[in-house]
Formats: structure tokens, C-alpha cells, sequence
């Protein structure tokens, strides 16, 4: 037997358990190798006098708790362990919810403000018909051709701009009363309940309802005058049943701010009418 | 009608000669099928069973308590939720041990990735190099043979405690634990040669760095 294998054999013995005769005839006649052997049983034993250390006393009670935690926590687990298998799959998919949430984010604020608007706009057009006669919309109801016609400059001078006209005998005229400036801004707000508004300095009642005549059938549908006109009163004639021609005056319908100018005389801020 | 002659003649009920039938271990296996099927006394006696050779390794693996006994606790853990898929090809103490070698050498790993700075670890040096002495022998005469073998034990731990992982784990199960070469090659899943030859090269640097107490 060579040293190499000697101490191969001296490497793997168990502790206590003796070398073969071969080894033992080796180590007899080889003093680098009955060194080794001296050398590695020391070792052996140096390290094997470590003392095994115990578990504490309350490992099981501590176990139970974590195996509980552990039982109850499976859905972090799966998703951690998501994560560690397929991250690049998971980013990709955090992406994607994060866009979709942003775009739906944007859609749900973009309705949101066209609704928005589009109740503003609602609100403007029907706040003048029902709550605020006064300033009230050029509606025509009638069962004759609604075609409106302008009046010239001339009738706009003779006709008064304050007043609202029916015609014939029982034509009915109301007067809107003065002070509209001054109210104004009252009126355009909404008055959800139709109660009448309680300020003192700007209090209003409401406008007299104006019935329509025997001989006038009205329509089922409402004709919508255009009302972007300049700030001067505007005419429209409405043929009756009976074959007679009314005039109908309607003052210039002024929305928002204005402008005093002078002489008394009153400008719409904007041209359009969209204030 | 017999009469009395001692207190021992008093007896309560007929003596039955009882036999006793030496009851044979339940294996490892038969205790984890058993947790299988929801039975927590088997797995408790499985826990009894191993916690302190759990524990005892990993702390000569990390040379940590308070986290040997952490990561045990972890093993059984695994252990409990993979009973399912638990196969009985190999002895249950393979199966636990590769459990707690691999917390093992990862917490390692961790700690290397980290670079903890512990107290220790100060008079660790590297891979293949020499070791300071944190408790030099003392070469004058000493009184207390308690005092000479607890501070042999600590430099016995901390010098395994500087081997590398590779050559940590197979002398531990060797020569702490006691395992065969062909369980610990199991254990850490490569061939008994190369357990073997590791085992080799950890005496070996064991030997440079515990010279002084050979």
C-alpha cells in the first residue's frame, strides 16, 4: 500500500473503527502517515467534542404560531412566489393595469365634464322658459308657419322694447316689469324648487302666465327662435287660425355681464351671446 | 377464609400478570403519511424527533442560535406544507437535512450578499486565508480544565464557521453529525467522491487553523 491510498483510507475510516492490515503494516514502516493518522484522529475528535446545542423550550409553541401564519398567509405566498418565477411577466402586467387605469381615469373624467357641460348648457337654455318668464325665450308657439322675420330698423324704432304683444282683440299684452337689471342676476340662477327667492334687495315674483288665445291652436312642438341678434328688439310675425297676422316683439334677451354704455343704452359683452 | 398476615396480603382486585409488548417505533414515514391525513400528534412526534439534530446543525452551519433555531423552524415548516409531495424513495432525515442545508448555505449567501458586519466576522478573514486567532491559546499554564475545553469548543465553531459553504455542510454532517458519505451525498445532492474530497480539504483547513490545539 502507497501513502496516497494509506491516507485515503485513514480519511474515510469511522471514528473508532480500526485501519485495515494493510493500512496498519503501512503506518508502521511510513512516519509522515502515522503522523497524518495521529494528526487527523486528533481532529476528528477536536471537532466532534462540539456539543450538540437543543432546541429552546417553547420551539413547538413558536412552530404552531408560524404554521398558523403560514396557513393563513397563502395568497401572499402565491403571489410572491409569482413574482419570483415570472417578474418580467408581472411587470409586463402591472404595466398594462396601470395604462388601462390611467386611460379609464381620463375617459371617466372627460365624461364627467362633458356631462358637465352639457347639463350647464341645459340649464342655461331652460332656465329662461321656466323660471324666468320675465327674460323668457323667444318660443313662438303656433300652428301657422313660424318662419320669423326681422324687423326692419324703422319698426324697431316705432315698437317698444319692453313690451310683449299678442295680437287681435284678445291679444293680451304683458308688461315686464322695470328693475330687469337689477335682477338679473337673480334670475339666471336656478331655482331648483321654484320657490320664490327670498333676498330682500333682489326679490322677484314670478311673471304672469300669459294664455294663449281660443283661436291660437298651438303646436306640439316648440319652435326655437334664434336669439343671436344684436341688442335690439326683434319682431316676428305669427299668422292665427283665423287668417290674422300678430306681432310679436321680443326684446333682446341679454345673457351675462354687461356693458353700460353711454346714453343709458346696454351692449352685450359678447357678440355671440355665449358669455 | 384466608387470613391476613401482612399489609402486602391486602390487595384490591385480582392481579393480572400484564405482558409487555416492546412497541416498535413508528417510522419517519408512517409518521409523515400520518400528517398527511391531518393527524398533528404525528407531525408534533416528528418535530421531537429532529429539532434539536435540526437545530444543532444549522447552528454549526451558521454558527448562529437565534437563527438556527429560526431557519428549524422554517424547515419544519417546509416540511408540514410539502407533505404532500413528500416521496419516500429516501430516509425522511435526508429529506429534512437537504431542507436545513439549504436554508443554511442561503442565509450564508445572504449574509455575504449583505456583508454583515457582525463581531465575529471581524477576525474572520476570506476564503484560503489565514485566520486571526479571536482566542489565541493561552501558552502559560491554565487552572480550569472547564475554562480549556469551553474555549477549545469556541474556536472549534468559529473555525468551521470560516469555512467556505461547499466544504462547511459535509464536515459538519460528517464529523459533527455523524452521517455516512453515502447520506450526506444525498443530503447535498452530488456524488460520495466529491463529498469525500471535501471533506479532505476542510480537515485540511481546519488543521491549519486549530494547529495550536492538535
Amino acid at each position: 500500500m502507497n501513502c496516497q491510498n494509506c491516507r485515503t483510507e485513514i480519511e474515510e475510516m469511522e471514528l473508532g473503527e480500526p485501519l485495515t492490515e494493510r493500512a496498519g503494516e503501512h503506518l508502521a514502516s511510513c512516519t509522515p502517515c502515522r503522523a497524518f493518522h495521529e494528526e487527523r484522529l486528533s481532529l476528528r475528535r477536536l471537532v466532534g467534542s462540539l456539543e450538540p446545542v437543543s432546541a429552546p423550550p417553547d420551539f413547538d409553541f413558536r412552530l404552531r404560531a408560524r404554521l398558523a401564519a403560514a396557513g393563513n398567509g397563502k395568497s401572499p405566498r402565491f403571489w410572491r412566489s409569482l413574482i419570483g418565477t415570472a417578474p418580467a411577466m408581472t411587470l409586463a402586467a402591472t404595466f398594462a393595469l396601470l395604462v388601462a387605469g390611467v386611460v379609464l381615469y381620463n375617459q371617466f373624467r372627460s365624461g364627467t365634464s362633458e356631462n358637465k357641460q352639457a347639463s350647464d348648457i341645459t340649464s342655461q337654455k331652460s332656465n329662461p322658459k321656466v323660471e324666468t318668464p320675465e327674460v323668457g325665450p323667444a318660443i313662438v308657439t303656433a300652428e301657422s308657419n313660424p318662419a320669423p322675420e326681422v324687423a326692419s330698423p324703422a319698426e324697431k324704432q316705432k315698437t317698444s322694447p319692453a313690451v310683449l304683444t299678442a295680437g287681435g282683440d284678445k291679444q293680451r299684452a304683458t308688461t315686464v316689469a322695470g328693475n330687469r337689471n337689477n335682477n338679473r342676476r337673480q334670475q339666471n340662477r336656478p331655482n331648483v324648487d321654484g320657490s320664490p327667492i327670498s333676498s330682500n334687495e333682489l326679490a322677484a315674483t314670478g311673471a304672469r302666465h300669459i294664455k294663449p288665445a281660443d283661436d291660437l291652436q298651438l303646436a306640439s312642438n316648440a319652435i326655437e327662435l334664434p336669439v343671436r341678434s344684436t341688442s335690439q328688439p326683434m319682431r316676428v310675425f305669427v299668422n292665427d287660425r283665423s287668417g290674422g297676422r300678430r306681432a310679436v316683439i321680443l326684446e333682446p334677451v341679454v345673457f351675462g355681464s354687461q356693458d353700460l354704455t353711454v346714453g343709458g343704452g346696454a351692449r352685450l359683452a359678447s357678440s355671440q351671446g355665449i358669455w | 377464609m384466608s387470613t391476613l398476615t401482612s399489609i402486602n396480603d391486602l390487595r384490591f382486585g385480582t392481579a393480572v400478570p400484564q405482558t409487555v409488548v416492546a412497541e416498535e417505533p413508528v417510522s419517519d414515514h408512517a409518521l409523515l403519511e400520518a400528517t398527511r391525513t391531518g393527524d398533528e400528534a404525528a407531525f408534533a412526534e416528528l418535530v421531537s424527533r429532529y429539532r434539536n439534530q435540526i437545530t444543532s446543525y444549522i447552528y454549526r452551519m451558521t454558527n448562529d442560535y437565534d437563527g438556527a433555531v429560526d431557519m428549524a423552524q422554517e424547515t419544519f415548516v417546509r416540511v408540514y406544507q410539502a407533505a404532500d409531495r413528500y416521496q419516500t424513495s429516501y430516509a425522511f432525515s435526508t429529506y429534512i437535512y437537504r431542507i436545513a442545508t439549504n436554508l443554511a448555505i442561503s442565509e450564508l449567501r445572504k449574509r455575504k450578499r449583505r456583508r454583515m458586519v457582525s463581531l465575529t466576522g471581524f477576525f474572520q478573514q476570506p476564503e484560503g486565508q489565514e485566520a486571526r486567532e479571536f482566542n489565541p491559546p493561552d501558552s502559560g499554564p491554565l487552572q480550569d480544565v472547564v475554562l480549556v475545553d469551553a474555549e477549545r469548543r469556541t474556536a472549534v465553531a468559529r473555525a468551521i464557521s470560516t469555512l467556505p459553504e461547499k466544504y462547511r455542510a459535509p464536515l459538519v454532517l460528517r464529523d459533527v453529525e455523524g452521517k455516512s458519505y453515502e447520506e450526506i451525498a444525498r443530503v447535498l445532492e452530488t456524488s460520495e467522491g466529491t463529498v469525500k474530497s471535501r471533506i479532505s480539504r476542510a480537515r485540511g483547513f481546519l488543521r491549519e487553523k486549530l494547529s495550536a490545539y492538535l
